[in-house]
């Protein structure tokens, strides 16, 4: 028995319960991991500083690390946030989780994008669009407003994400706060009506499209991008360009109040916001649209000013998420 | 087969001192979670009260729930029951390979049950007429996923059953109403406890219905979780499941009184053979279907969406290290989970005293209580400056193993222990007054084949582990499981199935390794 107990102890110092001597800071990403871990590991070789990364998990699975983050509040273990949206990082400012810090790699990020006592800055956004297989659609039919599709032509035609979680939620949520809740839950009803197809994430949404199960679908420029890259038969559409505009959704990064390694933590937020990260954004697979002036990107990415973009305030987005996700529950049931 | 045994009338000499700290390390790891977050809600300014959090959606999503459990305890009952009287009772082709391998599903978790059928759904839909994304769609995977436990309860009844019994029957009357009139009446308490076990494990899975887009009660769970970041009305919905599983748990308990609950190799081939005559080939078609269904199409499918051998090759060179460490922290889970689960069934079956009543009940709970749930309570309990240590390594995510699968290591030693007769450690400690001496050269020795089932049932749930380790993993480190799901939210289904095959590869290794161990402390004990 005590060799036994000797080995387990034995094997937990092993495992790295022991106390290491290495400058580290610790990241907790809803990225995925093929985009956020190369940019993470090019931090450690520049700096020498250790990254320690915990990533989120599948799309309706984000919720393990706002959550943690919550739970952890207390004795925080994580020094920065790195998240694919916006809104959720709001959510943790009003539970007290974050802490403000002013990056002088932000000084050249709109304010819109930027908390104005800085407790979390924007960067390199996603937008959500509408994709297409262009087998089944034709240029000339393609829809140019989300509020096309409450008409009949587009009943049972078109996909969108369980709209709890995720970008979904958060578009839902933007539509309360520029239309007003009765016409947000008007829209949401005409689209129940018209047999939208509830589907679990936005990557399934786009695959039901690449696949010709349905001709259109709701889903983020990000899950777009990996299915036109690999030459499947699809296409964007920017929607509402003469209306409320396309939702931008920049990722955002944070410092987390009372976090272990607050200078190292500094350090990786300067990086994330860097002109270099928000290029290497742009090329990978995801690409993501820089939202300043001077960062290269590929010619598939549109320029930020090309976009006609959704005015919106992301505080009021963030007041009526949980309204909106309530309302959403009721009207989805699956 | 020895009866069960009453309690004994004393504590036996295991010191007051050691039982003390069993009890307070088992509910310092499971209890104290758990405890944290139910009470949590009725603490504080923001106080619930139940009846203001429940209203008639959740009845709703409780009946659904109810049909998903009850749907899939009947269709597990009806592959179930046939399949453990053709591999107990009689000549079946190919008997022994079906012996062998009825019991893969359960090694499959059951989120690669559902992965695998819903690429599948167009064909599923030809040529059963059935949508996988519906209720019936989950309780179809959920019963190939668990229907073995059916199966593996029933061949334990059955094998327990005294057989003059049948054979006097057999004198009077011909085998179809000996199976119907003392075969399978005698076997009901077993089969009802595979079904309670079935009941347990769909009533509070999350995986299957999530990925097929059911609405169950969990569902709603993780919604208060995930979308409105509501922690305490989350553990406060547990409530319902967690007092539907009790007072079934008990119920049953009352009724297996003191039965084994698993005999994985009982017999010795004495058994009262049927034979099937022209019926044979049906017979065995059943079972090549059934095996079919539940393991040869799941892996196919998986092999063919895997690809070529380099996808493999590039998935082990990425994925060792998760491999190695998810390995190793499921073993130290398991023997863990072994070792406190040994103690507290010891206790709860050896001493005479109304605290162990309440021990008992306490160890029911862990059965209900949703992995995201006790994710928050284990940080909320541990993470503290103080005993800093314990959340900054994998320790805390070997307390989650133990809390997730000690009910299950828990239940099946105390059947184990019900079986062995306390005179015998009484006549060890005539011989002796070292109490780890008999514990460990009597209790022990004679329990081996329920200690090695225990500590290959919280193995195997901890390898499989998502909800509560994704929220309590130490930053820099992945396992096997979160690696899959985050392949899978960047739709690298070539690298996901891979890696499925891969962990299910493992699994069976162990198991093998395992069954091998098993035979033989069987063996052992008979000689």
């Amino acid at each position: 028995m005590k060799r036994l107990i000797s080995l387990l102890f034995v094997l937990l110092l092993a495992l790295g319960c022991a106390k290491e001597g290495q400058k580290e800071v610790v990241v907790y990403t809803s990225v995925d991991q093929v985009f956020s871990e190369p940019i993470l590991k090019d931090f450690e070789k520049k700096t020498g500083i250790k990254v320690k990364a915990v990533y989120d998990v599948e799309a309706t699975k984000t919720v393990g690390l706002v959550n943690r983050l919550m739970a952890e509040k207390e004795n925080p273990k994580c020094d920065v946030f790195w998240n694919n949206e916006i809104v959720r990082t709001i959510v943790l400012k009003k539970k007290g989780v974050l802490t403000p810090y002013n990056s002088p790699s932000a000084e050249d990020i709109p304010s819109q994008f930027k908390d104005k006592d800085y407790y979390w800055t924007g960067f390199a956004a996603r937008a959500r669009v509408l994709i297409y297989n262009t087998k089944m659609l034709k240029e000339t039919g393609l829809p140019k407003s989300i509020f096309e599709l409450t008409e009949p032509k587009w009943k049972g035609k078109v996909a969108l994400a369980y709209p709890l979680f995720g970008t979904t939620a958060t578009h839902i949520a933007a539509l309360y706060a520029i239309l007003g809740r009765e016409k947000a839950e008007e829209y949401l009803k005409a689209l129940n009506a018209n047999k939208v197809v509830i589907v679990d994430g936005n990557s399934v949404a786009r695959d039901m499209v690449v696949k010709g199960k349905l001709p259109l679908a709701f889903t983020d420029t990000d899950d777009a991008n990996v299915a036109i890259q690999s030459g499947k038969p699809v296409k964007m559409i920017y929607p509402d360009s003469n209306g409320i505009g396309t939702l931008l959704i920049p990722n955002t990064v944070a410092l987390i109040k009372g976090c272990p390694h607050p200078d190292e933590g500094k350090k990786l937020i300067d990086y994330l916001l860097s002109k270099e990260v928000e290029s290497k954004l742009a090329f990978c697979e995801s690409a993501n649209m820089p939202i300043r002036d001077g960062v290269k990107k590929p010619l598939h990415v549109p320029e930020f000013s090309s976009i006609k973009a959704m005015e919106i305030d992301y505080y009021k987005v963030a007041e009526n998420l949980d309204r909106s996700a309530r309302f959403c529950q009721g009207l989805f049931v699956r | 087969m020895p009866g069960p045994f009453c309690k004994i009338n004393y504590t036996l000499n295991t010191p007051r001192f050691f039982n003390l700290g069993i009890i307070l390390l088992f509910i310092i790891i499971v209890i104290l979670p758990i405890l944290f977050m139910m009470v949590a809600p009725f603490w504080g300014q923001n106080a619930y009260h139940l009846g203001t959090l429940f209203d008639e959606r959740h009845f709703g999503l409780a009946k659904n729930s109810l049909e998903l459990a009850v749907g899939t305890i009947c269709l597990s009952l009806v592959i179930g029951i046939p399949l453990a009287f053709l591999l107990s009772r009689t000549n079946l082709w190919a008997k022994n390979l079906f012996k062998t391998l009825y019991l893969i599903p359960i090694l499959i978790p059951p989120y690669i049950h559902a992965i695998v059928w819903s690429h599948l759904d167009s064909w599923i839909s030809q040529f059963l007429s059935l949508d996988i994304h519906s209720l019936y769609g989950a309780i179809f995977v959920l019963t190939l996923a668990y229907f073995p436990f059916v199966t593996l309860m029933t061949i334990s009844g059955i094998k327990s059953i005294d057989r003059n019994l049948e054979e006097a029957s057999l004198i009077h009357h011909g085998p179809w109403k000996t199976l119907r009139g003392i075969t399978l009446p005698l076997a009901l308490p077993h089969i009802l406890s595979g079904a309670l076990f079935v009941f347990i494990f769909s009533i509070i899975d999350f995986g299957v219905p999530d990925i097929l887009r059911v609405n169950v009660y969990p569902v709603e769970i993780f919604i208060q979780f995930g979308a409105l970041y509501d922690e305490r009305a989350a553990a406060m919905l547990s409530f319902p499941l967690i007092t539907i599983t009790l007072i079934l748990v008990m119920l049953q308990k009352w009724y297996m009184g003191g039965r084994s609950y698993v005999n994985l190799t009982a017999g010795s081939g004495k058994d009262i053979t049927y034979h099937l005559g022209i019926i044979n080939p049906l017979a065995f078609t059943f079972c090549l279907i059934v095996f079919s269904l539940s393991v040869l199409i799941p892996v196919a499918v998986l092999v063919k969406k895997a690809g070529s051998l380099s996808n493999y090759i590039r998935v082990l060179n990425t994925s060792i290290d998760q491999i190695t460490y998810s390995l190793i922290l499921a073993v130290l889970g398991g023997l863990l989970a072994l070792f406190l689960g040994f103690f507290m069934s010891y206790i709860i079956e050896r001493t005479k005293s109304k605290v162990v009543i309440c021990l008992e009940l306490a160890s029911l709970i862990p059965f209900a209580i949703p992995a995201i749930t006790l994710g928050i309570g284990l940080i909320k309990v541990w993470n503290r400056p103080t005993i800093d240590f314990v959340f900054r390594c994998p320790l805390i995510i070997i307390l989650g193993y133990i809390a997730h699968s000690i009910s299950f290591t828990i239940r099946i030693i105390c059947s184990g222990i019900k079986q062995i007769n306390p005179h015998l450690e009484e006549a060890g400690f005539l011989g002796t007054s070292s109490w780890t001496k008999v514990v460990g050269k009597i209790v022990m020795a004679l329990l081996t084949p329920s200690l090695l089932v225990g500590f290959f049932i919280a193995f195997i749930l901890s390898l499989g582990e998502l909800g509560t380790t994704l929220l309590v993993i130490p930053p820099g480190r992945e396992t096997i499981p979160i690696k899959i799901y985050n392949l899978m939210h960047y739709g690298a289904d070539q690298m996901v199935a891979a890696l499925c095959l891969i962990l299910v590869g493992i699994t069976l290794a162990f198991s093998a390794i395992f069954l091998g161990f098993y035979k033989r402390a069987k063996m052992f004990l008979r000689c």
